[in-house]
C-alpha cells in the first residue's frame, strides 16, 4: 500500500469555481449508490433492474472525473478511469448475459440478480472510497472514514442472514407454543386402531434441564480442578493437562458421540436390570412391570456432555485466576496464608465469576448439543430421571424429521416451537454469561493491577 | 476413548478393507444396499465443505472482529461484542432447522434452474410460464443444488450454514487476538503518523496473525465435525466425487453424517447396528479424529513460527 497519495486534483486559481468537491460527492453517492444496490439485489431478485442505470451513472461520474481532472492538471485520473471500465465491463455482461447462466460442466446454475449485486459491490466499494477519500481531501482520518465498506459490509450481509433466520424461527415458534404444549408429555400407545398419541414437551423441557443440571455436577470438579492446575502449577503433569483439554476442544463433538454409542454397542449383551446395563442403556418398565433396556440413559449422556463442558470451565477458570491481581495475590502470601489457603480463600472467590460464567456456556452447550445425543437419545415417553431414556429439547427438533414414524407425525408440526424454546434456554445462559462477565470484569483497581 | 475407536473400526480394515475403503476401482461409490463403502466421496465432501464454510466465514468473522474492537464510535463495539455472545449461544440444530428458510429465500431465487420443472414457480422469478423451462438445457444436469422437503440439499447450503456456526465462534477468538497486540506497537505506528486504516492492516492484523490462525483451525475443526446440519441440509449417502471435484452445487455428504448414517443413528434406527457398515462408521469417526490431530499439530507449529517472524 502506498503511505502517500498524490493530489489529483490541482489547486484552482484564484475565483475560479472548483468542481473538485461536487464531482468527488458525486463519486462517493454513486458508490455508495451502487453498494446499496448490490445488497438490495442481493436480497431481492426485482432490483437487478436497478444494476444498469446505477452503472451508467457510475460510468457518467467517472468520466466527468477524469475531464475534469485532464482540463486542469493535465494528468490522467486512473482510478476513475479503473471505476468506469469496471463499470462499462459488468454493464456489458449484465446485458450479455440471459436470466439463468448455464452451465454443462458444474450443474450450477447462477441467477442474474446474484451476478449483478456481484458487480455493484465491486464496482461500488472502490468508488465510494476514492469519492469519500477526495471529499474530505487531505484530512488523515480521510483514509479511515473511505475504508469503513470493507469492513461493514460483511457484517450487515451476515447480521442480514442471521435476522432472516431468527425472525422466521419466532414468528413460526411462537405461534404454536401454548400451556398446554408445555405441560403435556408426549406418550404413544399400540392399540388396535394404530398408534395413539399425545402431543407435548413437558419431558423434553424437563429432560433439558436434567441434562443441565447432570452436566454441572459432573464437570465442575474436573473442570475447576484442571483449571487450578493449567494456572497454578508448573510440571509436566499441568502440561499433560492443558494438551487434554486443548485436544478435547479441538475434536469434534460428533466423535464424542460416537464413542457414547460404541459403549452403548458394548453393552448390548447384557440384559435390562444388570446394573452396568441400566447405567449405560437406561432401562423403562412397560405396562405389565417388565423392565426393558433403552437407547441410553441421561446419565450416560451427562457424562459425555460433560466432556464438552469441561474444557470450557477449564478454560474460564484458568482465565479467572490469571486476572488475580499481583498484589492481592503477594498480599496473601505476605501474611502468612498456605498455598492451600490462599487457593481456597482469596483465588478461587476472585475467580468465581468466571468459574459460573464457563458453567452458564457450557450448559448453554450441553442443552444445545444433539451430535452427543445423536445415538443415545430417545423420544422421552418414558419419563424423566437419571436412568431413564436420554431426551432433550434438541433432540426433538432432529426426532421430528428422523425420529420414529408416529413422533414424526405427533410431533412434526412443533419443531420450531421446540427450536424457540431451546433458544430462550441457551440463550438465557449465555446472555446470563455475559452480564456476569461484563459485571466483573473491571471490579478492582488497584494499584498494581493497571497493567 | 481413541483407542475405542481403534478397536472398533479395525474390522472395516480387514472386511470392506483398506483398497475399497480409499483406493481401487470401488472408492468412489457408495451404496450400503450393494454394500459398497467408498470413502473418497464422503472425504471430498468433507473438504468442500470445510472449504466453503471457512472461505465465508472467515472474512466475515474477521470483520466483526475488527468492528468489535477498532470501532471506538460510539457503542457500535459493545454493541458488536454483545450480539456476538448471543450470536455464540445458538445451537447448531437451530440453523439446521432453519435450513429451509435460506432454501427459501436464497437458494430457490438465486439458483433454481432447470431442475425445478415440477415444482418451481417461473412467475416468482419474474421469467414467463411460456418460455419455461427453457429448451436449451440438458434435462438432467445432475444433483439438484436445493430440495426444500429435506436431505438433498447441496453442498452449497450446507457449506453457508455452517459457516453461520463457526462466525460466532471464530469472531470472538481473533477479536481476543486482535485486542492482544499490545497498545505500544499501535500507539507507535499512530504517532509516527499513520494513520487508523494502516496501522490496522500493517501493525495490528499481523501481530494479531498468530491469534487467528488459531482461530482459524478452531473454526475449520468445528466445521469439520459438525454433524447436525449436515445431516438435515445435506444428507448421508455420498456416492461419486463430484465432477469437476469443486462443484459445491453438488450434493456430496461429509464424513460426519456418513458415519451418523452408517451407525444407525437416525431414521428411526433401534439404535445397534451390526456388520460392515458399523466398523466403516466407527472408521469413519477414526479419520475425523486423525484430520483434527493433524490440524492441531499444523496450527501449533504454524503459530510457533508466525510468532517468531513478528516478534516484538
Amino acid at each position: 500500500m502506498r503511505t502517500t497519495e498524490a493530489r489529483t486534483f490541482a489547486v484552482p486559481a484564484a475565483g475560479r469555481l472548483s468542481l473538485e468537491r461536487p464531482l468527488s460527492g458525486a463519486t462517493a453517492g454513486g458508490g455508495l449508490l451502487a453498494i446499496a444496490a448490490g445488497l438490495a439485489s442481493l436480497a431481492d431478485n426485482g432490483a437487478e433492474a436497478l444494476a444498469l442505470p446505477v452503472l451508467a451513472l457510475m460510468l457518467m461520474v467517472s468520466l466527468g472525473d477524469i475531464s475534469y481532472v485532464w482540463f486542469e492538471n493535465r494528468t490522467f485520473d486512473r482510478s476513475a478511469a479503473a471505476i468506469a471500465g469496471a463499470s462499462i465491463a459488468g454493464a456489458l455482461l449484465l446485458l450479455v448475459m440471459p436470466e439463468y447462466l448455464y452451465g454443462r460442466e458444474i450443474n450450477g446454475i447462477i441467477h442474474r440478480s446474484l451476478f449483478a449485486s456481484a458487480v455493484l459491490i465491486a464496482v461500488g466499494v472502490p468508488a465510494s472510497i476514492t469519492g469519500v477519500q477526495r471529499v474530505l481531501g487531505g484530512a488523515p482520518s480521510a483514509r479511515d472514514v473511505a475504508r469503513y465498506p470493507i469492513v461493514l459490509l460483511p457484517v450487515i450481509v451476515a447480521l442480514a442472514a442471521y435476522a432472516l433466520l431468527m425472525e422466521r424461527l419466532v414468528s413460526d415458534g411462537a405461534g404454536k407454543l401454548s400451556w398446554d404444549l408445555l405441560t403435556t408429555s408426549y406418550t404413544e400407545e399400540v392399540t388396535d386402531a394404530g398408534f395413539v398419541y399425545e402431543a407435548g414437551l413437558r419431558n423434553h423441557i424437563l429432560g433439558t434441564l436434567m441434562l443441565i443440571g447432570l452436566t454441572s455436577a459432573i464437570s465442575i470438579p474436573p473442570g475447576v480442578g484442571a483449571g487450578i492446575f493449567v494456572s497454578e502449577y508448573r510440571g509436566p503433569l499441568a502440561h499433560i493437562i492443558r494438551f487434554s483439554t486443548t485436544m478435547l476442544r479441538a475434536i469434534s463433538v460428533f466423535i464424542i458421540g460416537v464413542v457414547a454409542f460404541s459403549l452403548v454397542d458394548a453393552a448390548s449383551g447384557s440384559a435390562p436390570g444388570d446394573p452396568i446395563s441400566d447405567f449405560i442403556r437406561g432401562y423403562y418398565s412397560d405396562a405389565n412391570g417388565f423392565k426393558h433396556a433403552a437407547k441410553g440413559s441421561f446419565l450416560l449422556a451427562a457424562v459425555f456432555l460433560s466432556l464438552l463442558v469441561i474444557p470450557v470451565i477449564a478454560r474460564s477458570t484458568e482465565e479467572g485466576l490469571r486476572s488475580v491481581p499481583r498484589d492481592i495475590r503477594e498480599g496473601s502470601i505476605a501474611l502468612g496464608a498456605t498455598e492451600g489457603h490462599g487457593l481456597r480463600r482469596i483465588l478461587l472467590p476472585w475467580a468465581m465469576p468466571n468459574v459460573i460464567t464457563g458453567l452458564l456456556l457450557g450448559a448453554a452447550e450441553a442443552a444445545g448439543s444433539v451430535a452427543v445425543l445423536l445415538f443415545i437419545a430417545g423420544t422421552g415417553q418414558y419419563g424423566v430421571g437419571p436412568l431413564k431414556e436420554a431426551t432433550s429439547l434438541s433432540f426433538v427438533i432432529f426426532e421430528t424429521k428422523y425420529g420414529p414414524k408416529p413422533f414424526q407425525d405427533a410431533m412434526g408440526s412443533y419443531e420450531f416451537s421446540a427450536a424457540l424454546l431451546l433458544l430462550i434456554i441457551t440463550l438465557g445462559l449465555t446472555v446470563g454469561a455475559l452480564v456476569i462477565k461484563q459485571r466483573f470484569i473491571t471490579r478492582y483497581r488497584g494499584s498494581l493491577a493497571g497493567d | 476413548m481413541a483407542a475405542m475407536l481403534v478397536v472398533n473400526s479395525l474390522p472395516a480394515l480387514d472386511n470392506p478393507g483398506l483398497d475399497q475403503l480409499t483406493r481401487g476401482e470401488f472408492a468412489s461409490q457408495f451404496s450400503t444396499g450393494e454394500r459398497i463403502f467408498g470413502l473418497l466421496p464422503t472425504i471430498s465432501g468433507t473438504v468442500l465443505l470445510t472449504v466453503v464454510a471457512v472461505a465465508l466465514a472467515l472474512p466475515v468473522a474477521l470483520a466483526m472482529a475488527i468492528v468489535a474492537t477498532e470501532f471506538t464510535l460510539g457503542p457500535v463495539g459493545r454493541v458488536m461484542r454483545a450480539l456476538l455472545g448471543v450470536l455464540g449461544g445458538i445451537p447448531p440444530i437451530v440453523y439446521a432447522l432453519l435450513a429451509v428458510v435460506l432454501v427459501e429465500q436464497f437458494m430457490i431465487p438465486k439458483f433454481a434452474g432447470d431442475m425445478t420443472f415440477a415444482t418451481f414457480d417461473p412467475a416468482k422469478i419474474g421469467a414467463s410460464t411460456e418460455t419455461w423451462p427453457p429448451s436449451d438445457v440438458p434435462f438432467n444436469a445432475g444433483a439438484y443444488p436445493w430440495d426444500p422437503t429435506g436431505l438433498n440439499n447441496s453442498t452449497l447450503l450446507g457449506g453457508i450454514l455452517v459457516a453461520m456456526l463457526i462466525v460466532p465462534f471464530m469472531a470472538p477468538l481473533m477479536a481476543d487476538a486482535i485486542r492482544n497486540v499490545p497498545n505500544s506497537a499501535r500507539e507507535a505506528s499512530l504517532a509516527v503518523g499513520a494513520n487508523r486504516w494502516f496501522t490496522l492492516r500493517h501493525i495490528t492484523l499481523p501481530l494479531a496473525l498468530p491469534g487467528i490462525v488459531a482461530a482459524v483451525a478452531l473454526g475449520i475443526l468445528k466445521a469439520m465435525g459438525d454433524a447436525l446440519i449436515v445431516i438435515f441440509v445435506i444428507g448421508w449417502e455420498a456416492n461419486g466425487v463430484p465432477n469437476p471435484f469443486f462443484d459445491v452445487l453438488e450434493r456430496t455428504a461429509p464424513i460426519t453424517s456418513t458415519s451418523a448414517g452408517l451407525l444407525g443413528g437416525f431414521q428411526g434406527n433401534s439404535g445397534v447396528c451390526t456388520g460392515a457398515s458399523c466398523h466403516v462408521g466407527y472408521f469413519g469417526a477414526l479419520l475425523l479424529l486423525i484430520a483434527a490431530v493433524v490440524i492441531v499439530l499444523v496450527s501449533t507449529v504454524l503459530q510457533a513460527r508466525l510468532r517468531k517472524r513478528t516478534a516484538l
